[in-house]
């Protein structure tokens, strides 16, 4: 059983790594810009691996875009949750941002393991554990077929225990996939207005690499809301997604 | 005891008082000289510097009774204006009290600019500098004028700084004072925000707002009784009048000017503003393998926020270790002063005479536009030869010990990508195969079995159907016996799994005793019996079916 579950994990998701190295090559030879096209083509062709993101934030950091450095290495640090290298780059690229802002959290208290957890590395844990839970309910009632005994009260309670778990962990998982609409501001200064259109007006500046929560969307604007709680629209040229199965868009780049 | 008495009567005290010490010019606070335990004689004299007035308001006296002790306490009171800025003296006191002299320690006075004389206008926002070099400190100063009683402290909105960042070592100070204009008194608030210049180009800075409550008076209607209403008057709890103002100041245009190429030092950090730096050396003897201590202060008109002294040079002859340097800044007045000091260990590596360079700090000077660099001299400490093995590293293992050191960091950046092994896709979704195909596989096999249990429950059982037909027997004797022989080599067919015509003598002995004897009565009945036998086979051909 453990043998087909690596197989599969394996199997699964695997991709050419041609863009990625080539990225990494580009980044230590010092041509960033170079790097930046290839970790986002590598990004594109499915390697959504945290390096991916990490050579993608450290080469746009050299070329000196501090908000989508900031983005790229949230999404990596979403994916890795125990990198230490990535957690690093991102505080300090946080320390140059000029909004004191606490970034929107990744999920609830309950599930507080979730901060060392990935969601793709809860979300295994959990089918792991339903599947071992569903394993001894069907041994349970094979061998009750075939001898004609009830099933052991011991079974039953493993069972009931790892299914439980793996409910928890679902859960958990649900609720990681469901708080991934982080933002990070990528332009050098943006004010947010109270609603659209002209009678709105200007509620707080941010600037770039301010993280914030992205709520609404509607006609090319994005309805904003602070760690502190305050609310107001933006433009939604001016963010990038911090949830690493988004694309990572680059219109910001040439223009800068 | 009397002896006693008189020391306590006889302890006299003498103390001078100052409402504060730090004043601007234009400012008036109380002055009070207080005798306790004594008997003064005449108005004490108080010499006080040229920037200074003083005027004598008036003398007071009261008993205080503690722990059943009597205390005499006179108060000369006195009002100090400050009418130039400067360091001034204000005493010291010199009186006769009891027959004996007594004084009291001068004071010192720091009495700053005056504030910005803003003419009628309630508000104003200035700027100490609207041309500031890049990374040089400005003050942002607020004022506020008023003359009416306010029911609270006013509060104010502090405009957006754009341009600039505030510094991060010192506080905005906020300053409230009275000053006399006009034979009326006026209380001043002040507040002064230090900034740093950080993006070169023309900038605003934005009108500030400022939104007072002050307390209306009730006009008294003439020819009326005094009531509780005038009792009361200026309780704003009882009355809770009040009026809100709201002003705002200018807007103030500047540009920050970008610091100059020409002549910028290859070594220069970024340190703006005019400094003044010392160093000194806690003692010049020092046996080889122990420690001075270098004490550098660098004092001045600009940030120091992260200042760090230059990295001693790997040849100097000694090896220095930085303690994290204490950096403090304030502002007062119109003046930011900020001050970090560094202490520095010096260990020095050979004997005799040692060295140490001084301080070399590459600065920009905003006021005369220029580079300097800052200063201090050269140092000279003898190093004795000290213990034996003093400067060496201690080993207790022959040859072998370790003289590493601890790496030392020369910089900061971001950290290396290292390349993983294998790249896939590492969300949710690039799992969600696997995900959903484990507990999958369990799940199949237990519906499966559900299923396998569901369509065995809808099977027909060939023995309750032959027992079901054992309670419904006809009741003719002929087609009983036919029923029950029927049966019985159904159920012998099922126990034998043979089909039931095939059934003969040897192939239902396999099944007992019993079961031969009834094939055998069934056998002999045909020719005869009675209902006796009959039901005699049907009781144990009830049995016989049952036990299958």
């Amino acid at each position: 059983m453990s043998g087909l579950f690596l197989m599969l994990l394996m199997a699964c998701g695997a991709v050419d790594t041609s863009d990625f190295d080539a990225g990494v090559t580009a980044g230590r030879g010092g041509d960033q810009r170079g790097a930046i096209s290839h970790f986002v083509a590598a990004l594109e062709s499915g390697g959504r691996h945290p390096a991916t993101y990490h050579g993608l934030g450290n080469a746009l950091y050299r070329d000196g875009h501090n908000g989508e450095a900031i983005a790229a290495w949230r999404r990596g640090l979403y994916l890795a949750p125990r990198n230490g290298d990535i957690a690093a780059n991102l505080a300090r690229a946080q320390r140059q941002s000029r909004d004191q802002l606490a970034p929107p959290t990744s999920h609830r208290d309950a599930f507080f393991w979730q901060g060392a957890l990935s969601a793709r590395e809860s979300g295994l844990l959990a089918s792991g554990t339903l599947t071992a839970g569903l394993m001894i309910v069907v041994v349970a009632r094979i061998r009750r077929t075939r001898s004609g005994r009830a099933q052991p009260r011991r079974a039953g309670g493993w069972s009931m225990l790892l299914i439980a778990v793996g409910v928890l962990l679902s859960g958990s998982t649900w609720d990681v996939v469901q708080q991934r609409d982080g933002a990070v501001i990528v332009i050098p200064q943006l004010a947010a207005r109270s609603t659209l259109g002209p009678e709105g007006v200007d509620l707080f500046v941010l600037h770039e690499g301010a993280e914030l929560r992205a709520l609404d969307q509607s006609q090319g604007h994005t309805l904003i809301v602070l760690s502190d709680g305050r609310k107001g629209w933006v433009s939604s040229s001016a963010l990038i997604s911090s949830d690493p199965a988004s694309s990572f868009p680059l219109d910001s780049l040439p223009s800068r | 005891m009397m002896l006693w008495l008189v020391s306590v009567a006889a302890a006299a005290e003498i103390s001078l008082n100052v409402g504060s010490k730090e004043l601007v010019v234009g400012q008036t606070v109380p002055v009070t000289v207080r005798v306790v335990d004594g008997n003064p004689r005449g108005i004490p004299e108080i010499p006080f510097g040229e920037g200074l007035q003083l005027r004598y308001e008036g003398q007071a006296q009261q008993h205080v009774v503690v722990n059943f002790k009597s205390t005499r306490i006179v108060q000369y009171q006195f009002q100090l204006s400050a009418t130039q800025p400067g360091e001034w003296t204000l005493g010291p006191v010199d009186m006769v009290v009891d027959g004996q002299r007594l004084g009291a320690a001068p004071i010192t006075l720091h009495v700053g600019e005056p504030p910005k004389d803003q003419g009628g206008r309630p508000v104003i926002a200035t700027l100490s500098n609207t041309a500031p070099f890049l990374g040089e400190v400005v003050l942002y100063r607020f004022q506020f004028k008023y003359n009416q009683p306010l029911r609270d402290a006013p509060r104010w909105a502090q405009p957006k700084f754009d341009g600039f960042v505030e510094e991060k070592v010192a506080e905005s100070m906020n300053r409230e004072y009275k000053i006399q204009e006009d034979s009326e008194t006026y209380t001043v608030q002040a507040i002064e925000v230090p900034l740093v210049a950080a993006s070169v180009g023309q900038h605003t800075v934005p009108p500030a707002t400022l939104t007072a409550r002050y307390r209306t008076q009730r006009r008294r209607r003439t020819g009326r009784r005094l009531g509780f209403d005038d009792l009361f008057q200026d309780s704003s709890i009882l009355h809770g009048r009040s009026q809100n103002r709201t002003y705002s100041s200018s807007p103030i245009d500047l540009e920050i000017r970008p610091l100059p190429v020409e002549g910028r030092p290859a070594d220069f950090a970024g340190t703006v503003g005019r400094f003044y730096a010392s160093a000194e050396v806690s003692t010049t003897a020092v046996a080889l393998g122990e420690s001075v201590t270098m004490t550098y202060s660098v004092r001045g008109g600009g940030t120091l926020h992260g200042f760090r002294l230059p990295v001693a040079p790997a040849d100097a002859g000694f090896r220095a270790y930085d303690d994290t340097p204490e950096i403090s800044a304030s502002v007062l007045d119109g003046r930011f002063v900020s001050e970090a000091t560094i202490k520095r260990a010096i260990v020095p590596e050979k004997e005799g005479l040692l060295t140490i360079p001084g301080l070399r700090i590459p600065v920009f000077d905003p006021i005369a536009e220029e580079y300097t660099t800052l200063q201090t001299e050269p140092l000279t400490i003898e190093v004795s030869p000290g213990e034996d093995g003093a400067g060496e590293v201690a080993s207790y293992a022959g040859e072998g010990g370790d003289s590493r050191r601890v790496v030392e960091s020369v910089g900061e950046d971001i950290l290396p990508l290292t390349t993983p092994e294998r790249l896939f896709d590492a969300t949710l979704v690039g799992a969600l195969p696997v995900i959903g195909a484990l507990p999958g596989l369990p799940l199949l096999a237990w519906l499966a079995l559900l299923v396998n249990s569901w369509m065995d429950g809808r099977k027909v059982d060939p023995y309750a159907v032959q027992r079901k037909r054992l309670t419904h027997l006809p009741a003719d004797p002929d087609a009983r016996l036919a029923a029950l022989e029927d049966i019985f080599r159904e159920v012998a067919g099922l126990r034998l799994g043979v089909p039931a015509p095939a059934l003969d003598a040897d192939a239902v002995h396999a099944l007992g005793p019993e079961a031969a004897a009834i094939y055998r009565d069934l056998e002999q009945v045909r020719y005869g019996g009675g209902e006796a036998v009959i039901d005699d086979l049907r009781r144990r051909i009830q049995s016989f079916v049952a036990a299958a």
